[in-house]
């Protein structure tokens, strides 16, 4: 898909090269890309915030979001966005493809199925419409079931072949044959289920709408790309010769059951089941030594459960069943004591937990508790959560301080520049525009003039200046001497004549020199315009004053909401950790009852059997005597 | 009196937790005022850190990426290396499947630059390949934000490295 997108963004590249020469605006999809690549880096949170900048939130972007929502296991911002995106028209431009509104569909009937509303999960996913090339077809149908079960459609043969690619057809095929087997056609569901064990395989590559409501999206580890675990495949493998085994144990083929189990993969998931299973076969069959052993596996393999313990019990019960009285109360004698060192263990690991406690450092015990109750997961997981947003907490302080510096370090600029630098630039650039104005005027007025000494410059300068001093000397001697002859009329004459040529060159020269001031002032008033423009800017700066003021309470607000949120995180934490602790003394108490309640049978055996032997033993020793 | 007291405490504590919320809602709220907290602090961060007026941004992304696959990119502005990165395999799938890789962001002065970025990886035939592919522009008011693109080449199979900028109006 988010290939698909890049074609997209590939096709507006293909535009004209003209279009594009003047930096094209920045295409909708850009955040959504950018998180995307959060999301690949599995960072959904990261990625979110990446995809909630966006401007344009586009249906397609809303999914993406409700995904997200969900990989950050929170449901119910995810069907929020998942029933707002439903209840938008399916036709027109912006409506979502249909394998999108799909997927949608599928995840919101789920969602409503999880929370008890099957009506409203039936109408959902009603509304889905599979396509020709079947996507999300095993999707459907395995909620179809979990939906409507146990009243699930049956096909005549099963479907392994129409649903060939879809990951679910494992799941889909044994649900038939359990609901075949619940109809009483334990031959038709065997069959299926021997079909559907040669067929199973690795699935193929799932898609990336897929992986996201999947929560397998941690696969993506693997550089391949998205892998069906291998570790599911064997225990859906080990899945259905349990449900094989179920039939014949229902069908009284308990040699065909016992065949099955007897080559049961110990490290199966699914093994405790099995164990079970077997010790109930060959109880019924009456195989003690066999029976013995497997007793004597559950009480090792499945230490603190109920199988175990009746396991103990068992074991006594077979010996005596035999006759074999002695070795039967030797094994009740040895089950008193295994409850007794039972109880105490549980009451040594079953103390109260603290949060450090639930990322390392559990009792086995405790690990199992957690391990086979949801409730006591989903507290130990809710905990956990909560522990990692308190974790998060001193990195969002460190960003609020880093951010409250800058704030106060631009201000102190800002209140530096208002101050002082900008009143001195001001005042720097009002003399300069005053001596533009004079020197512009001095230049109008020395234009006026017929030959003014100030617009030369040069060798005209100097030999103009020499001519108006010898001027001026001449004509103090004149004055001096006060006389008229030939004489002075000659210096007289020369100078006017040198006056003239001057004049003459002056003139001649005084319109480049003209254009050349003009030029000149022109870029000066340009130079001083310039400035004016950028001490303008600075002082409209001034206002980010303000901005930088808000930028400031908006800090203080965020560093308020931070620690308010600390306390109500640490608050709720410690709710979820009490529960947990509450929840797991109920479950100690429960089984020490348990515990003393086997025991109590344990003994009653117990005196049974000496009840038995006693006679015997009393015999014997008169004889002896 | 004392009674009557306690049954108003009793009434209270009842009350208050008919006001609760269940669990998984109250964490949803919790997370979702997190979310919003972060969200909040990074726009905070770009308006103080990275302002329009100084900010330039660099990004990557590729085409169908069937041509090359990159190993590692440099960046230099105007000559001094600002910016490296090593990619993984899965980074570089994220990169092939249409993510947008934000590599860059820093502030710069207004005026005239030259951005470099110099791609290392293998190219066809799982050759080993360095380009480099350069960039003036004009910082001014608006960020400047860049896209450096691996396109495929289908004319000759080769690997085709741009630098396209961006406007965030």
């Amino acid at each position: 898909m988010v290939q698909r997108l890049s074609r997209a963004l590939l096709l507006t590249l293909l535009l004209p090269s003209s279009l594009l020469a003047a930096s094209p605006v920045i295409p909708d999809n850009w955040h959504y890309r950018q998180a995307a690549w959060a999301f690949y880096l599995q960072q959904p949170e990261q990625a979110l915030e990446t995809l909630q900048l966006a401007k344009a939130q586009d249906p397609r972007t809303a999914l993406l979001e409700a995904g997200l929502y969900l990989q950050l296991a929170m449901p119910q911002h995810a069907a929020v966005i998942l029933q707002h995106l439903l209840n938008q028209d399916d036709v027109g431009d912006n409506a979502l493809p249909r394998t999108l509104r799909n997927v949608a569909l599928l995840q919101f009937a789920r969602y409503q199925l999880e929370l008890g509303n099957k009506a409203l999960a039936q109408r959902y996913l009603a509304q889905v419409q599979i396509g020709a090339d079947g996507q999300w077809l095993g999707e459907q149908q395995l909620l179809s079931q979990l939906i409507y079960w146990p009243d699930i459609s049956l096909p005549e043969t099963p479907p392994i072949r129409a649903l060939a690619g879809q990951s679910e057809m494992p799941y889909i095929v044994s649900n038939q044959a359990l609901a075949l087997a619940r109809a009483g056609q334990s031959d038709v569901a065997l069959n299926w289920l021997n079909q559907l064990q040669q067929q199973l395989r690795v699935p193929e590559q799932r898609g990336f709408w897929a992986l996201l409501f999947s929560g397998q999206w941690r696969s993506l580890r693997a550089p391949a790309g998205f892998i069906y675990p291998a570790a599911e495949k064997a225990a859906l493998s080990d899945y259905v010769t349990l449900l094989k085994a179920q039939l014949h144990i229902d069908r009284q083929e308990l040699a065909d059951a016992e065949a099955l189990l007897a080559s049961f993969p110990l490290d199966s998931v699914l093994s405790d089941t099995a164990l079970g299973l077997y010790s109930h076969i060959l109880t019924e069959q009456r195989h003690i030594p066999s029976l013995l052993a497997v007793l004597q596996q559950q009480i090792k393999q499945q230490p603190f459960s109920l199988t175990a313990w009746q396991g103990a019990t068992r074991l006594g019960e077979q010996l005596e069943r035999q006759a074999n009285f002695s070795d039967a109360l030797a094994a009740y004698q040895w089950a008193e004591q295994y409850y007794q060192q039972q109880s105490s263990l549980i009451n040594q690991q079953a103390r109260p937990l603290q949060v450090s406690q639930l990322q390392q450092g559990l009792s086995d015990w405790q690990q199992l508790q957690l391990t086979e109750h949801n409730d006591l997961y989903r507290l130990s997981q809710d905990i956990l959560t909560v522990e990692q947003q308190l974790a998060a907490a001193p990195v969002r302080q460190q960003r609020l301080q880093r951010l409250t510096q800058v704030v106060q370090f631009k201000l102190g600029q800002q209140q530096q520049l208002l101050s002082s630098r900008l009143p001195q630039l001001t005042g720097l650039a009002a003399t300069l525009k005053q001596r533009y104005d004079d020197l512009r005027r001095q230049i109008a007025d020395a234009e006026q003039q017929p030959l003014a000494l100030s617009l030369t410059d040069g060798d005209t300068y100097q030999q103009l200046r020499r001519v108006e001093q010898a001027g001026q000397r001449f004509a103090s001697i004149e004055n001096a001497l006060n006389s008229d002859n030939n004489y002075d009329n000659n210096y007289a004459q020369r100078l006017a004549r040198l006056r003239g040529l001057l004049h003459w060159h002056y003139s001649d020269n005084s319109a480049q020199g003209r254009y050349q001031r003009r030029q000149q002032l022109a870029a000066i008033s340009s130079a001083l315009q310039t400035a004016e423009q950028q001490l303008a800017q600075l002082a409209a700066q001034g206002s980010s004053t303000e901005r930088l003021k808000a930028q400031q309470q908006r800090l203080a607000q965020l560093s308020a909401s931070q620690q308010q949120l600390n306390l109500t995180l640490l608050s709720q934490q410690q709710q979820l950790l009490a529960q947990l602790n509450q929840q797991l003394q109920q479950q100690r108490k429960a089984q020490l009852a348990r515990l003393t309640e086997l025991q109590r049978h344990n003994k009653q055996s117990m005196a049974r059997m000496m009840e038995r032997l006693l006679p015997a033993a009393l015999t014997q020793a008169e004889v002896s005597r | 009196m004392k009674v009557l007291v306690c049954i108003a405490l009793l009434f209270a504590s009842l009350l208050a937790r008919a006001d609760q919320l269940p669990v998984a809602t109250e964490l949803e709220q919790l997370k979702q005022q997190v979310i919003q907290l972060n969200r909040e602090l990074f726009l905070l961060e770009e308006e103080l850190l990275f302002p329009p007026q100084t900010q330039l941004a660099v990004f990557v992304s590729a085409d169908a990426g069937q041509f090359f696959q990159l190993d590692s990119v440099q960046l230099l502005l105007n000559d001094t290396p600002v910016e490296s990165h090593l990619y993984t395999a899965q980074q570089w799938d994220a990169i092939k499947r249409g993510a947008i890789q934000p590599l860059y962001k820093g502030n710069i002065k207004a005026g005239e630059h030259h951005l470099t970025a110099v791609f290392v990886g293998k190219g066809p035939d799982n050759r080993d390949y360095r380009r480099a592919v350069s960039h003036t522009f004009t910082k001014a008011e608006d960020a400047v934000l860049l896209e450096l693109q691996i396109n495929d080449r289908s004319s000759d199979y080769q690997p085709d490295f741009v630098v396209k900028p961006w406007s965030n109006d």
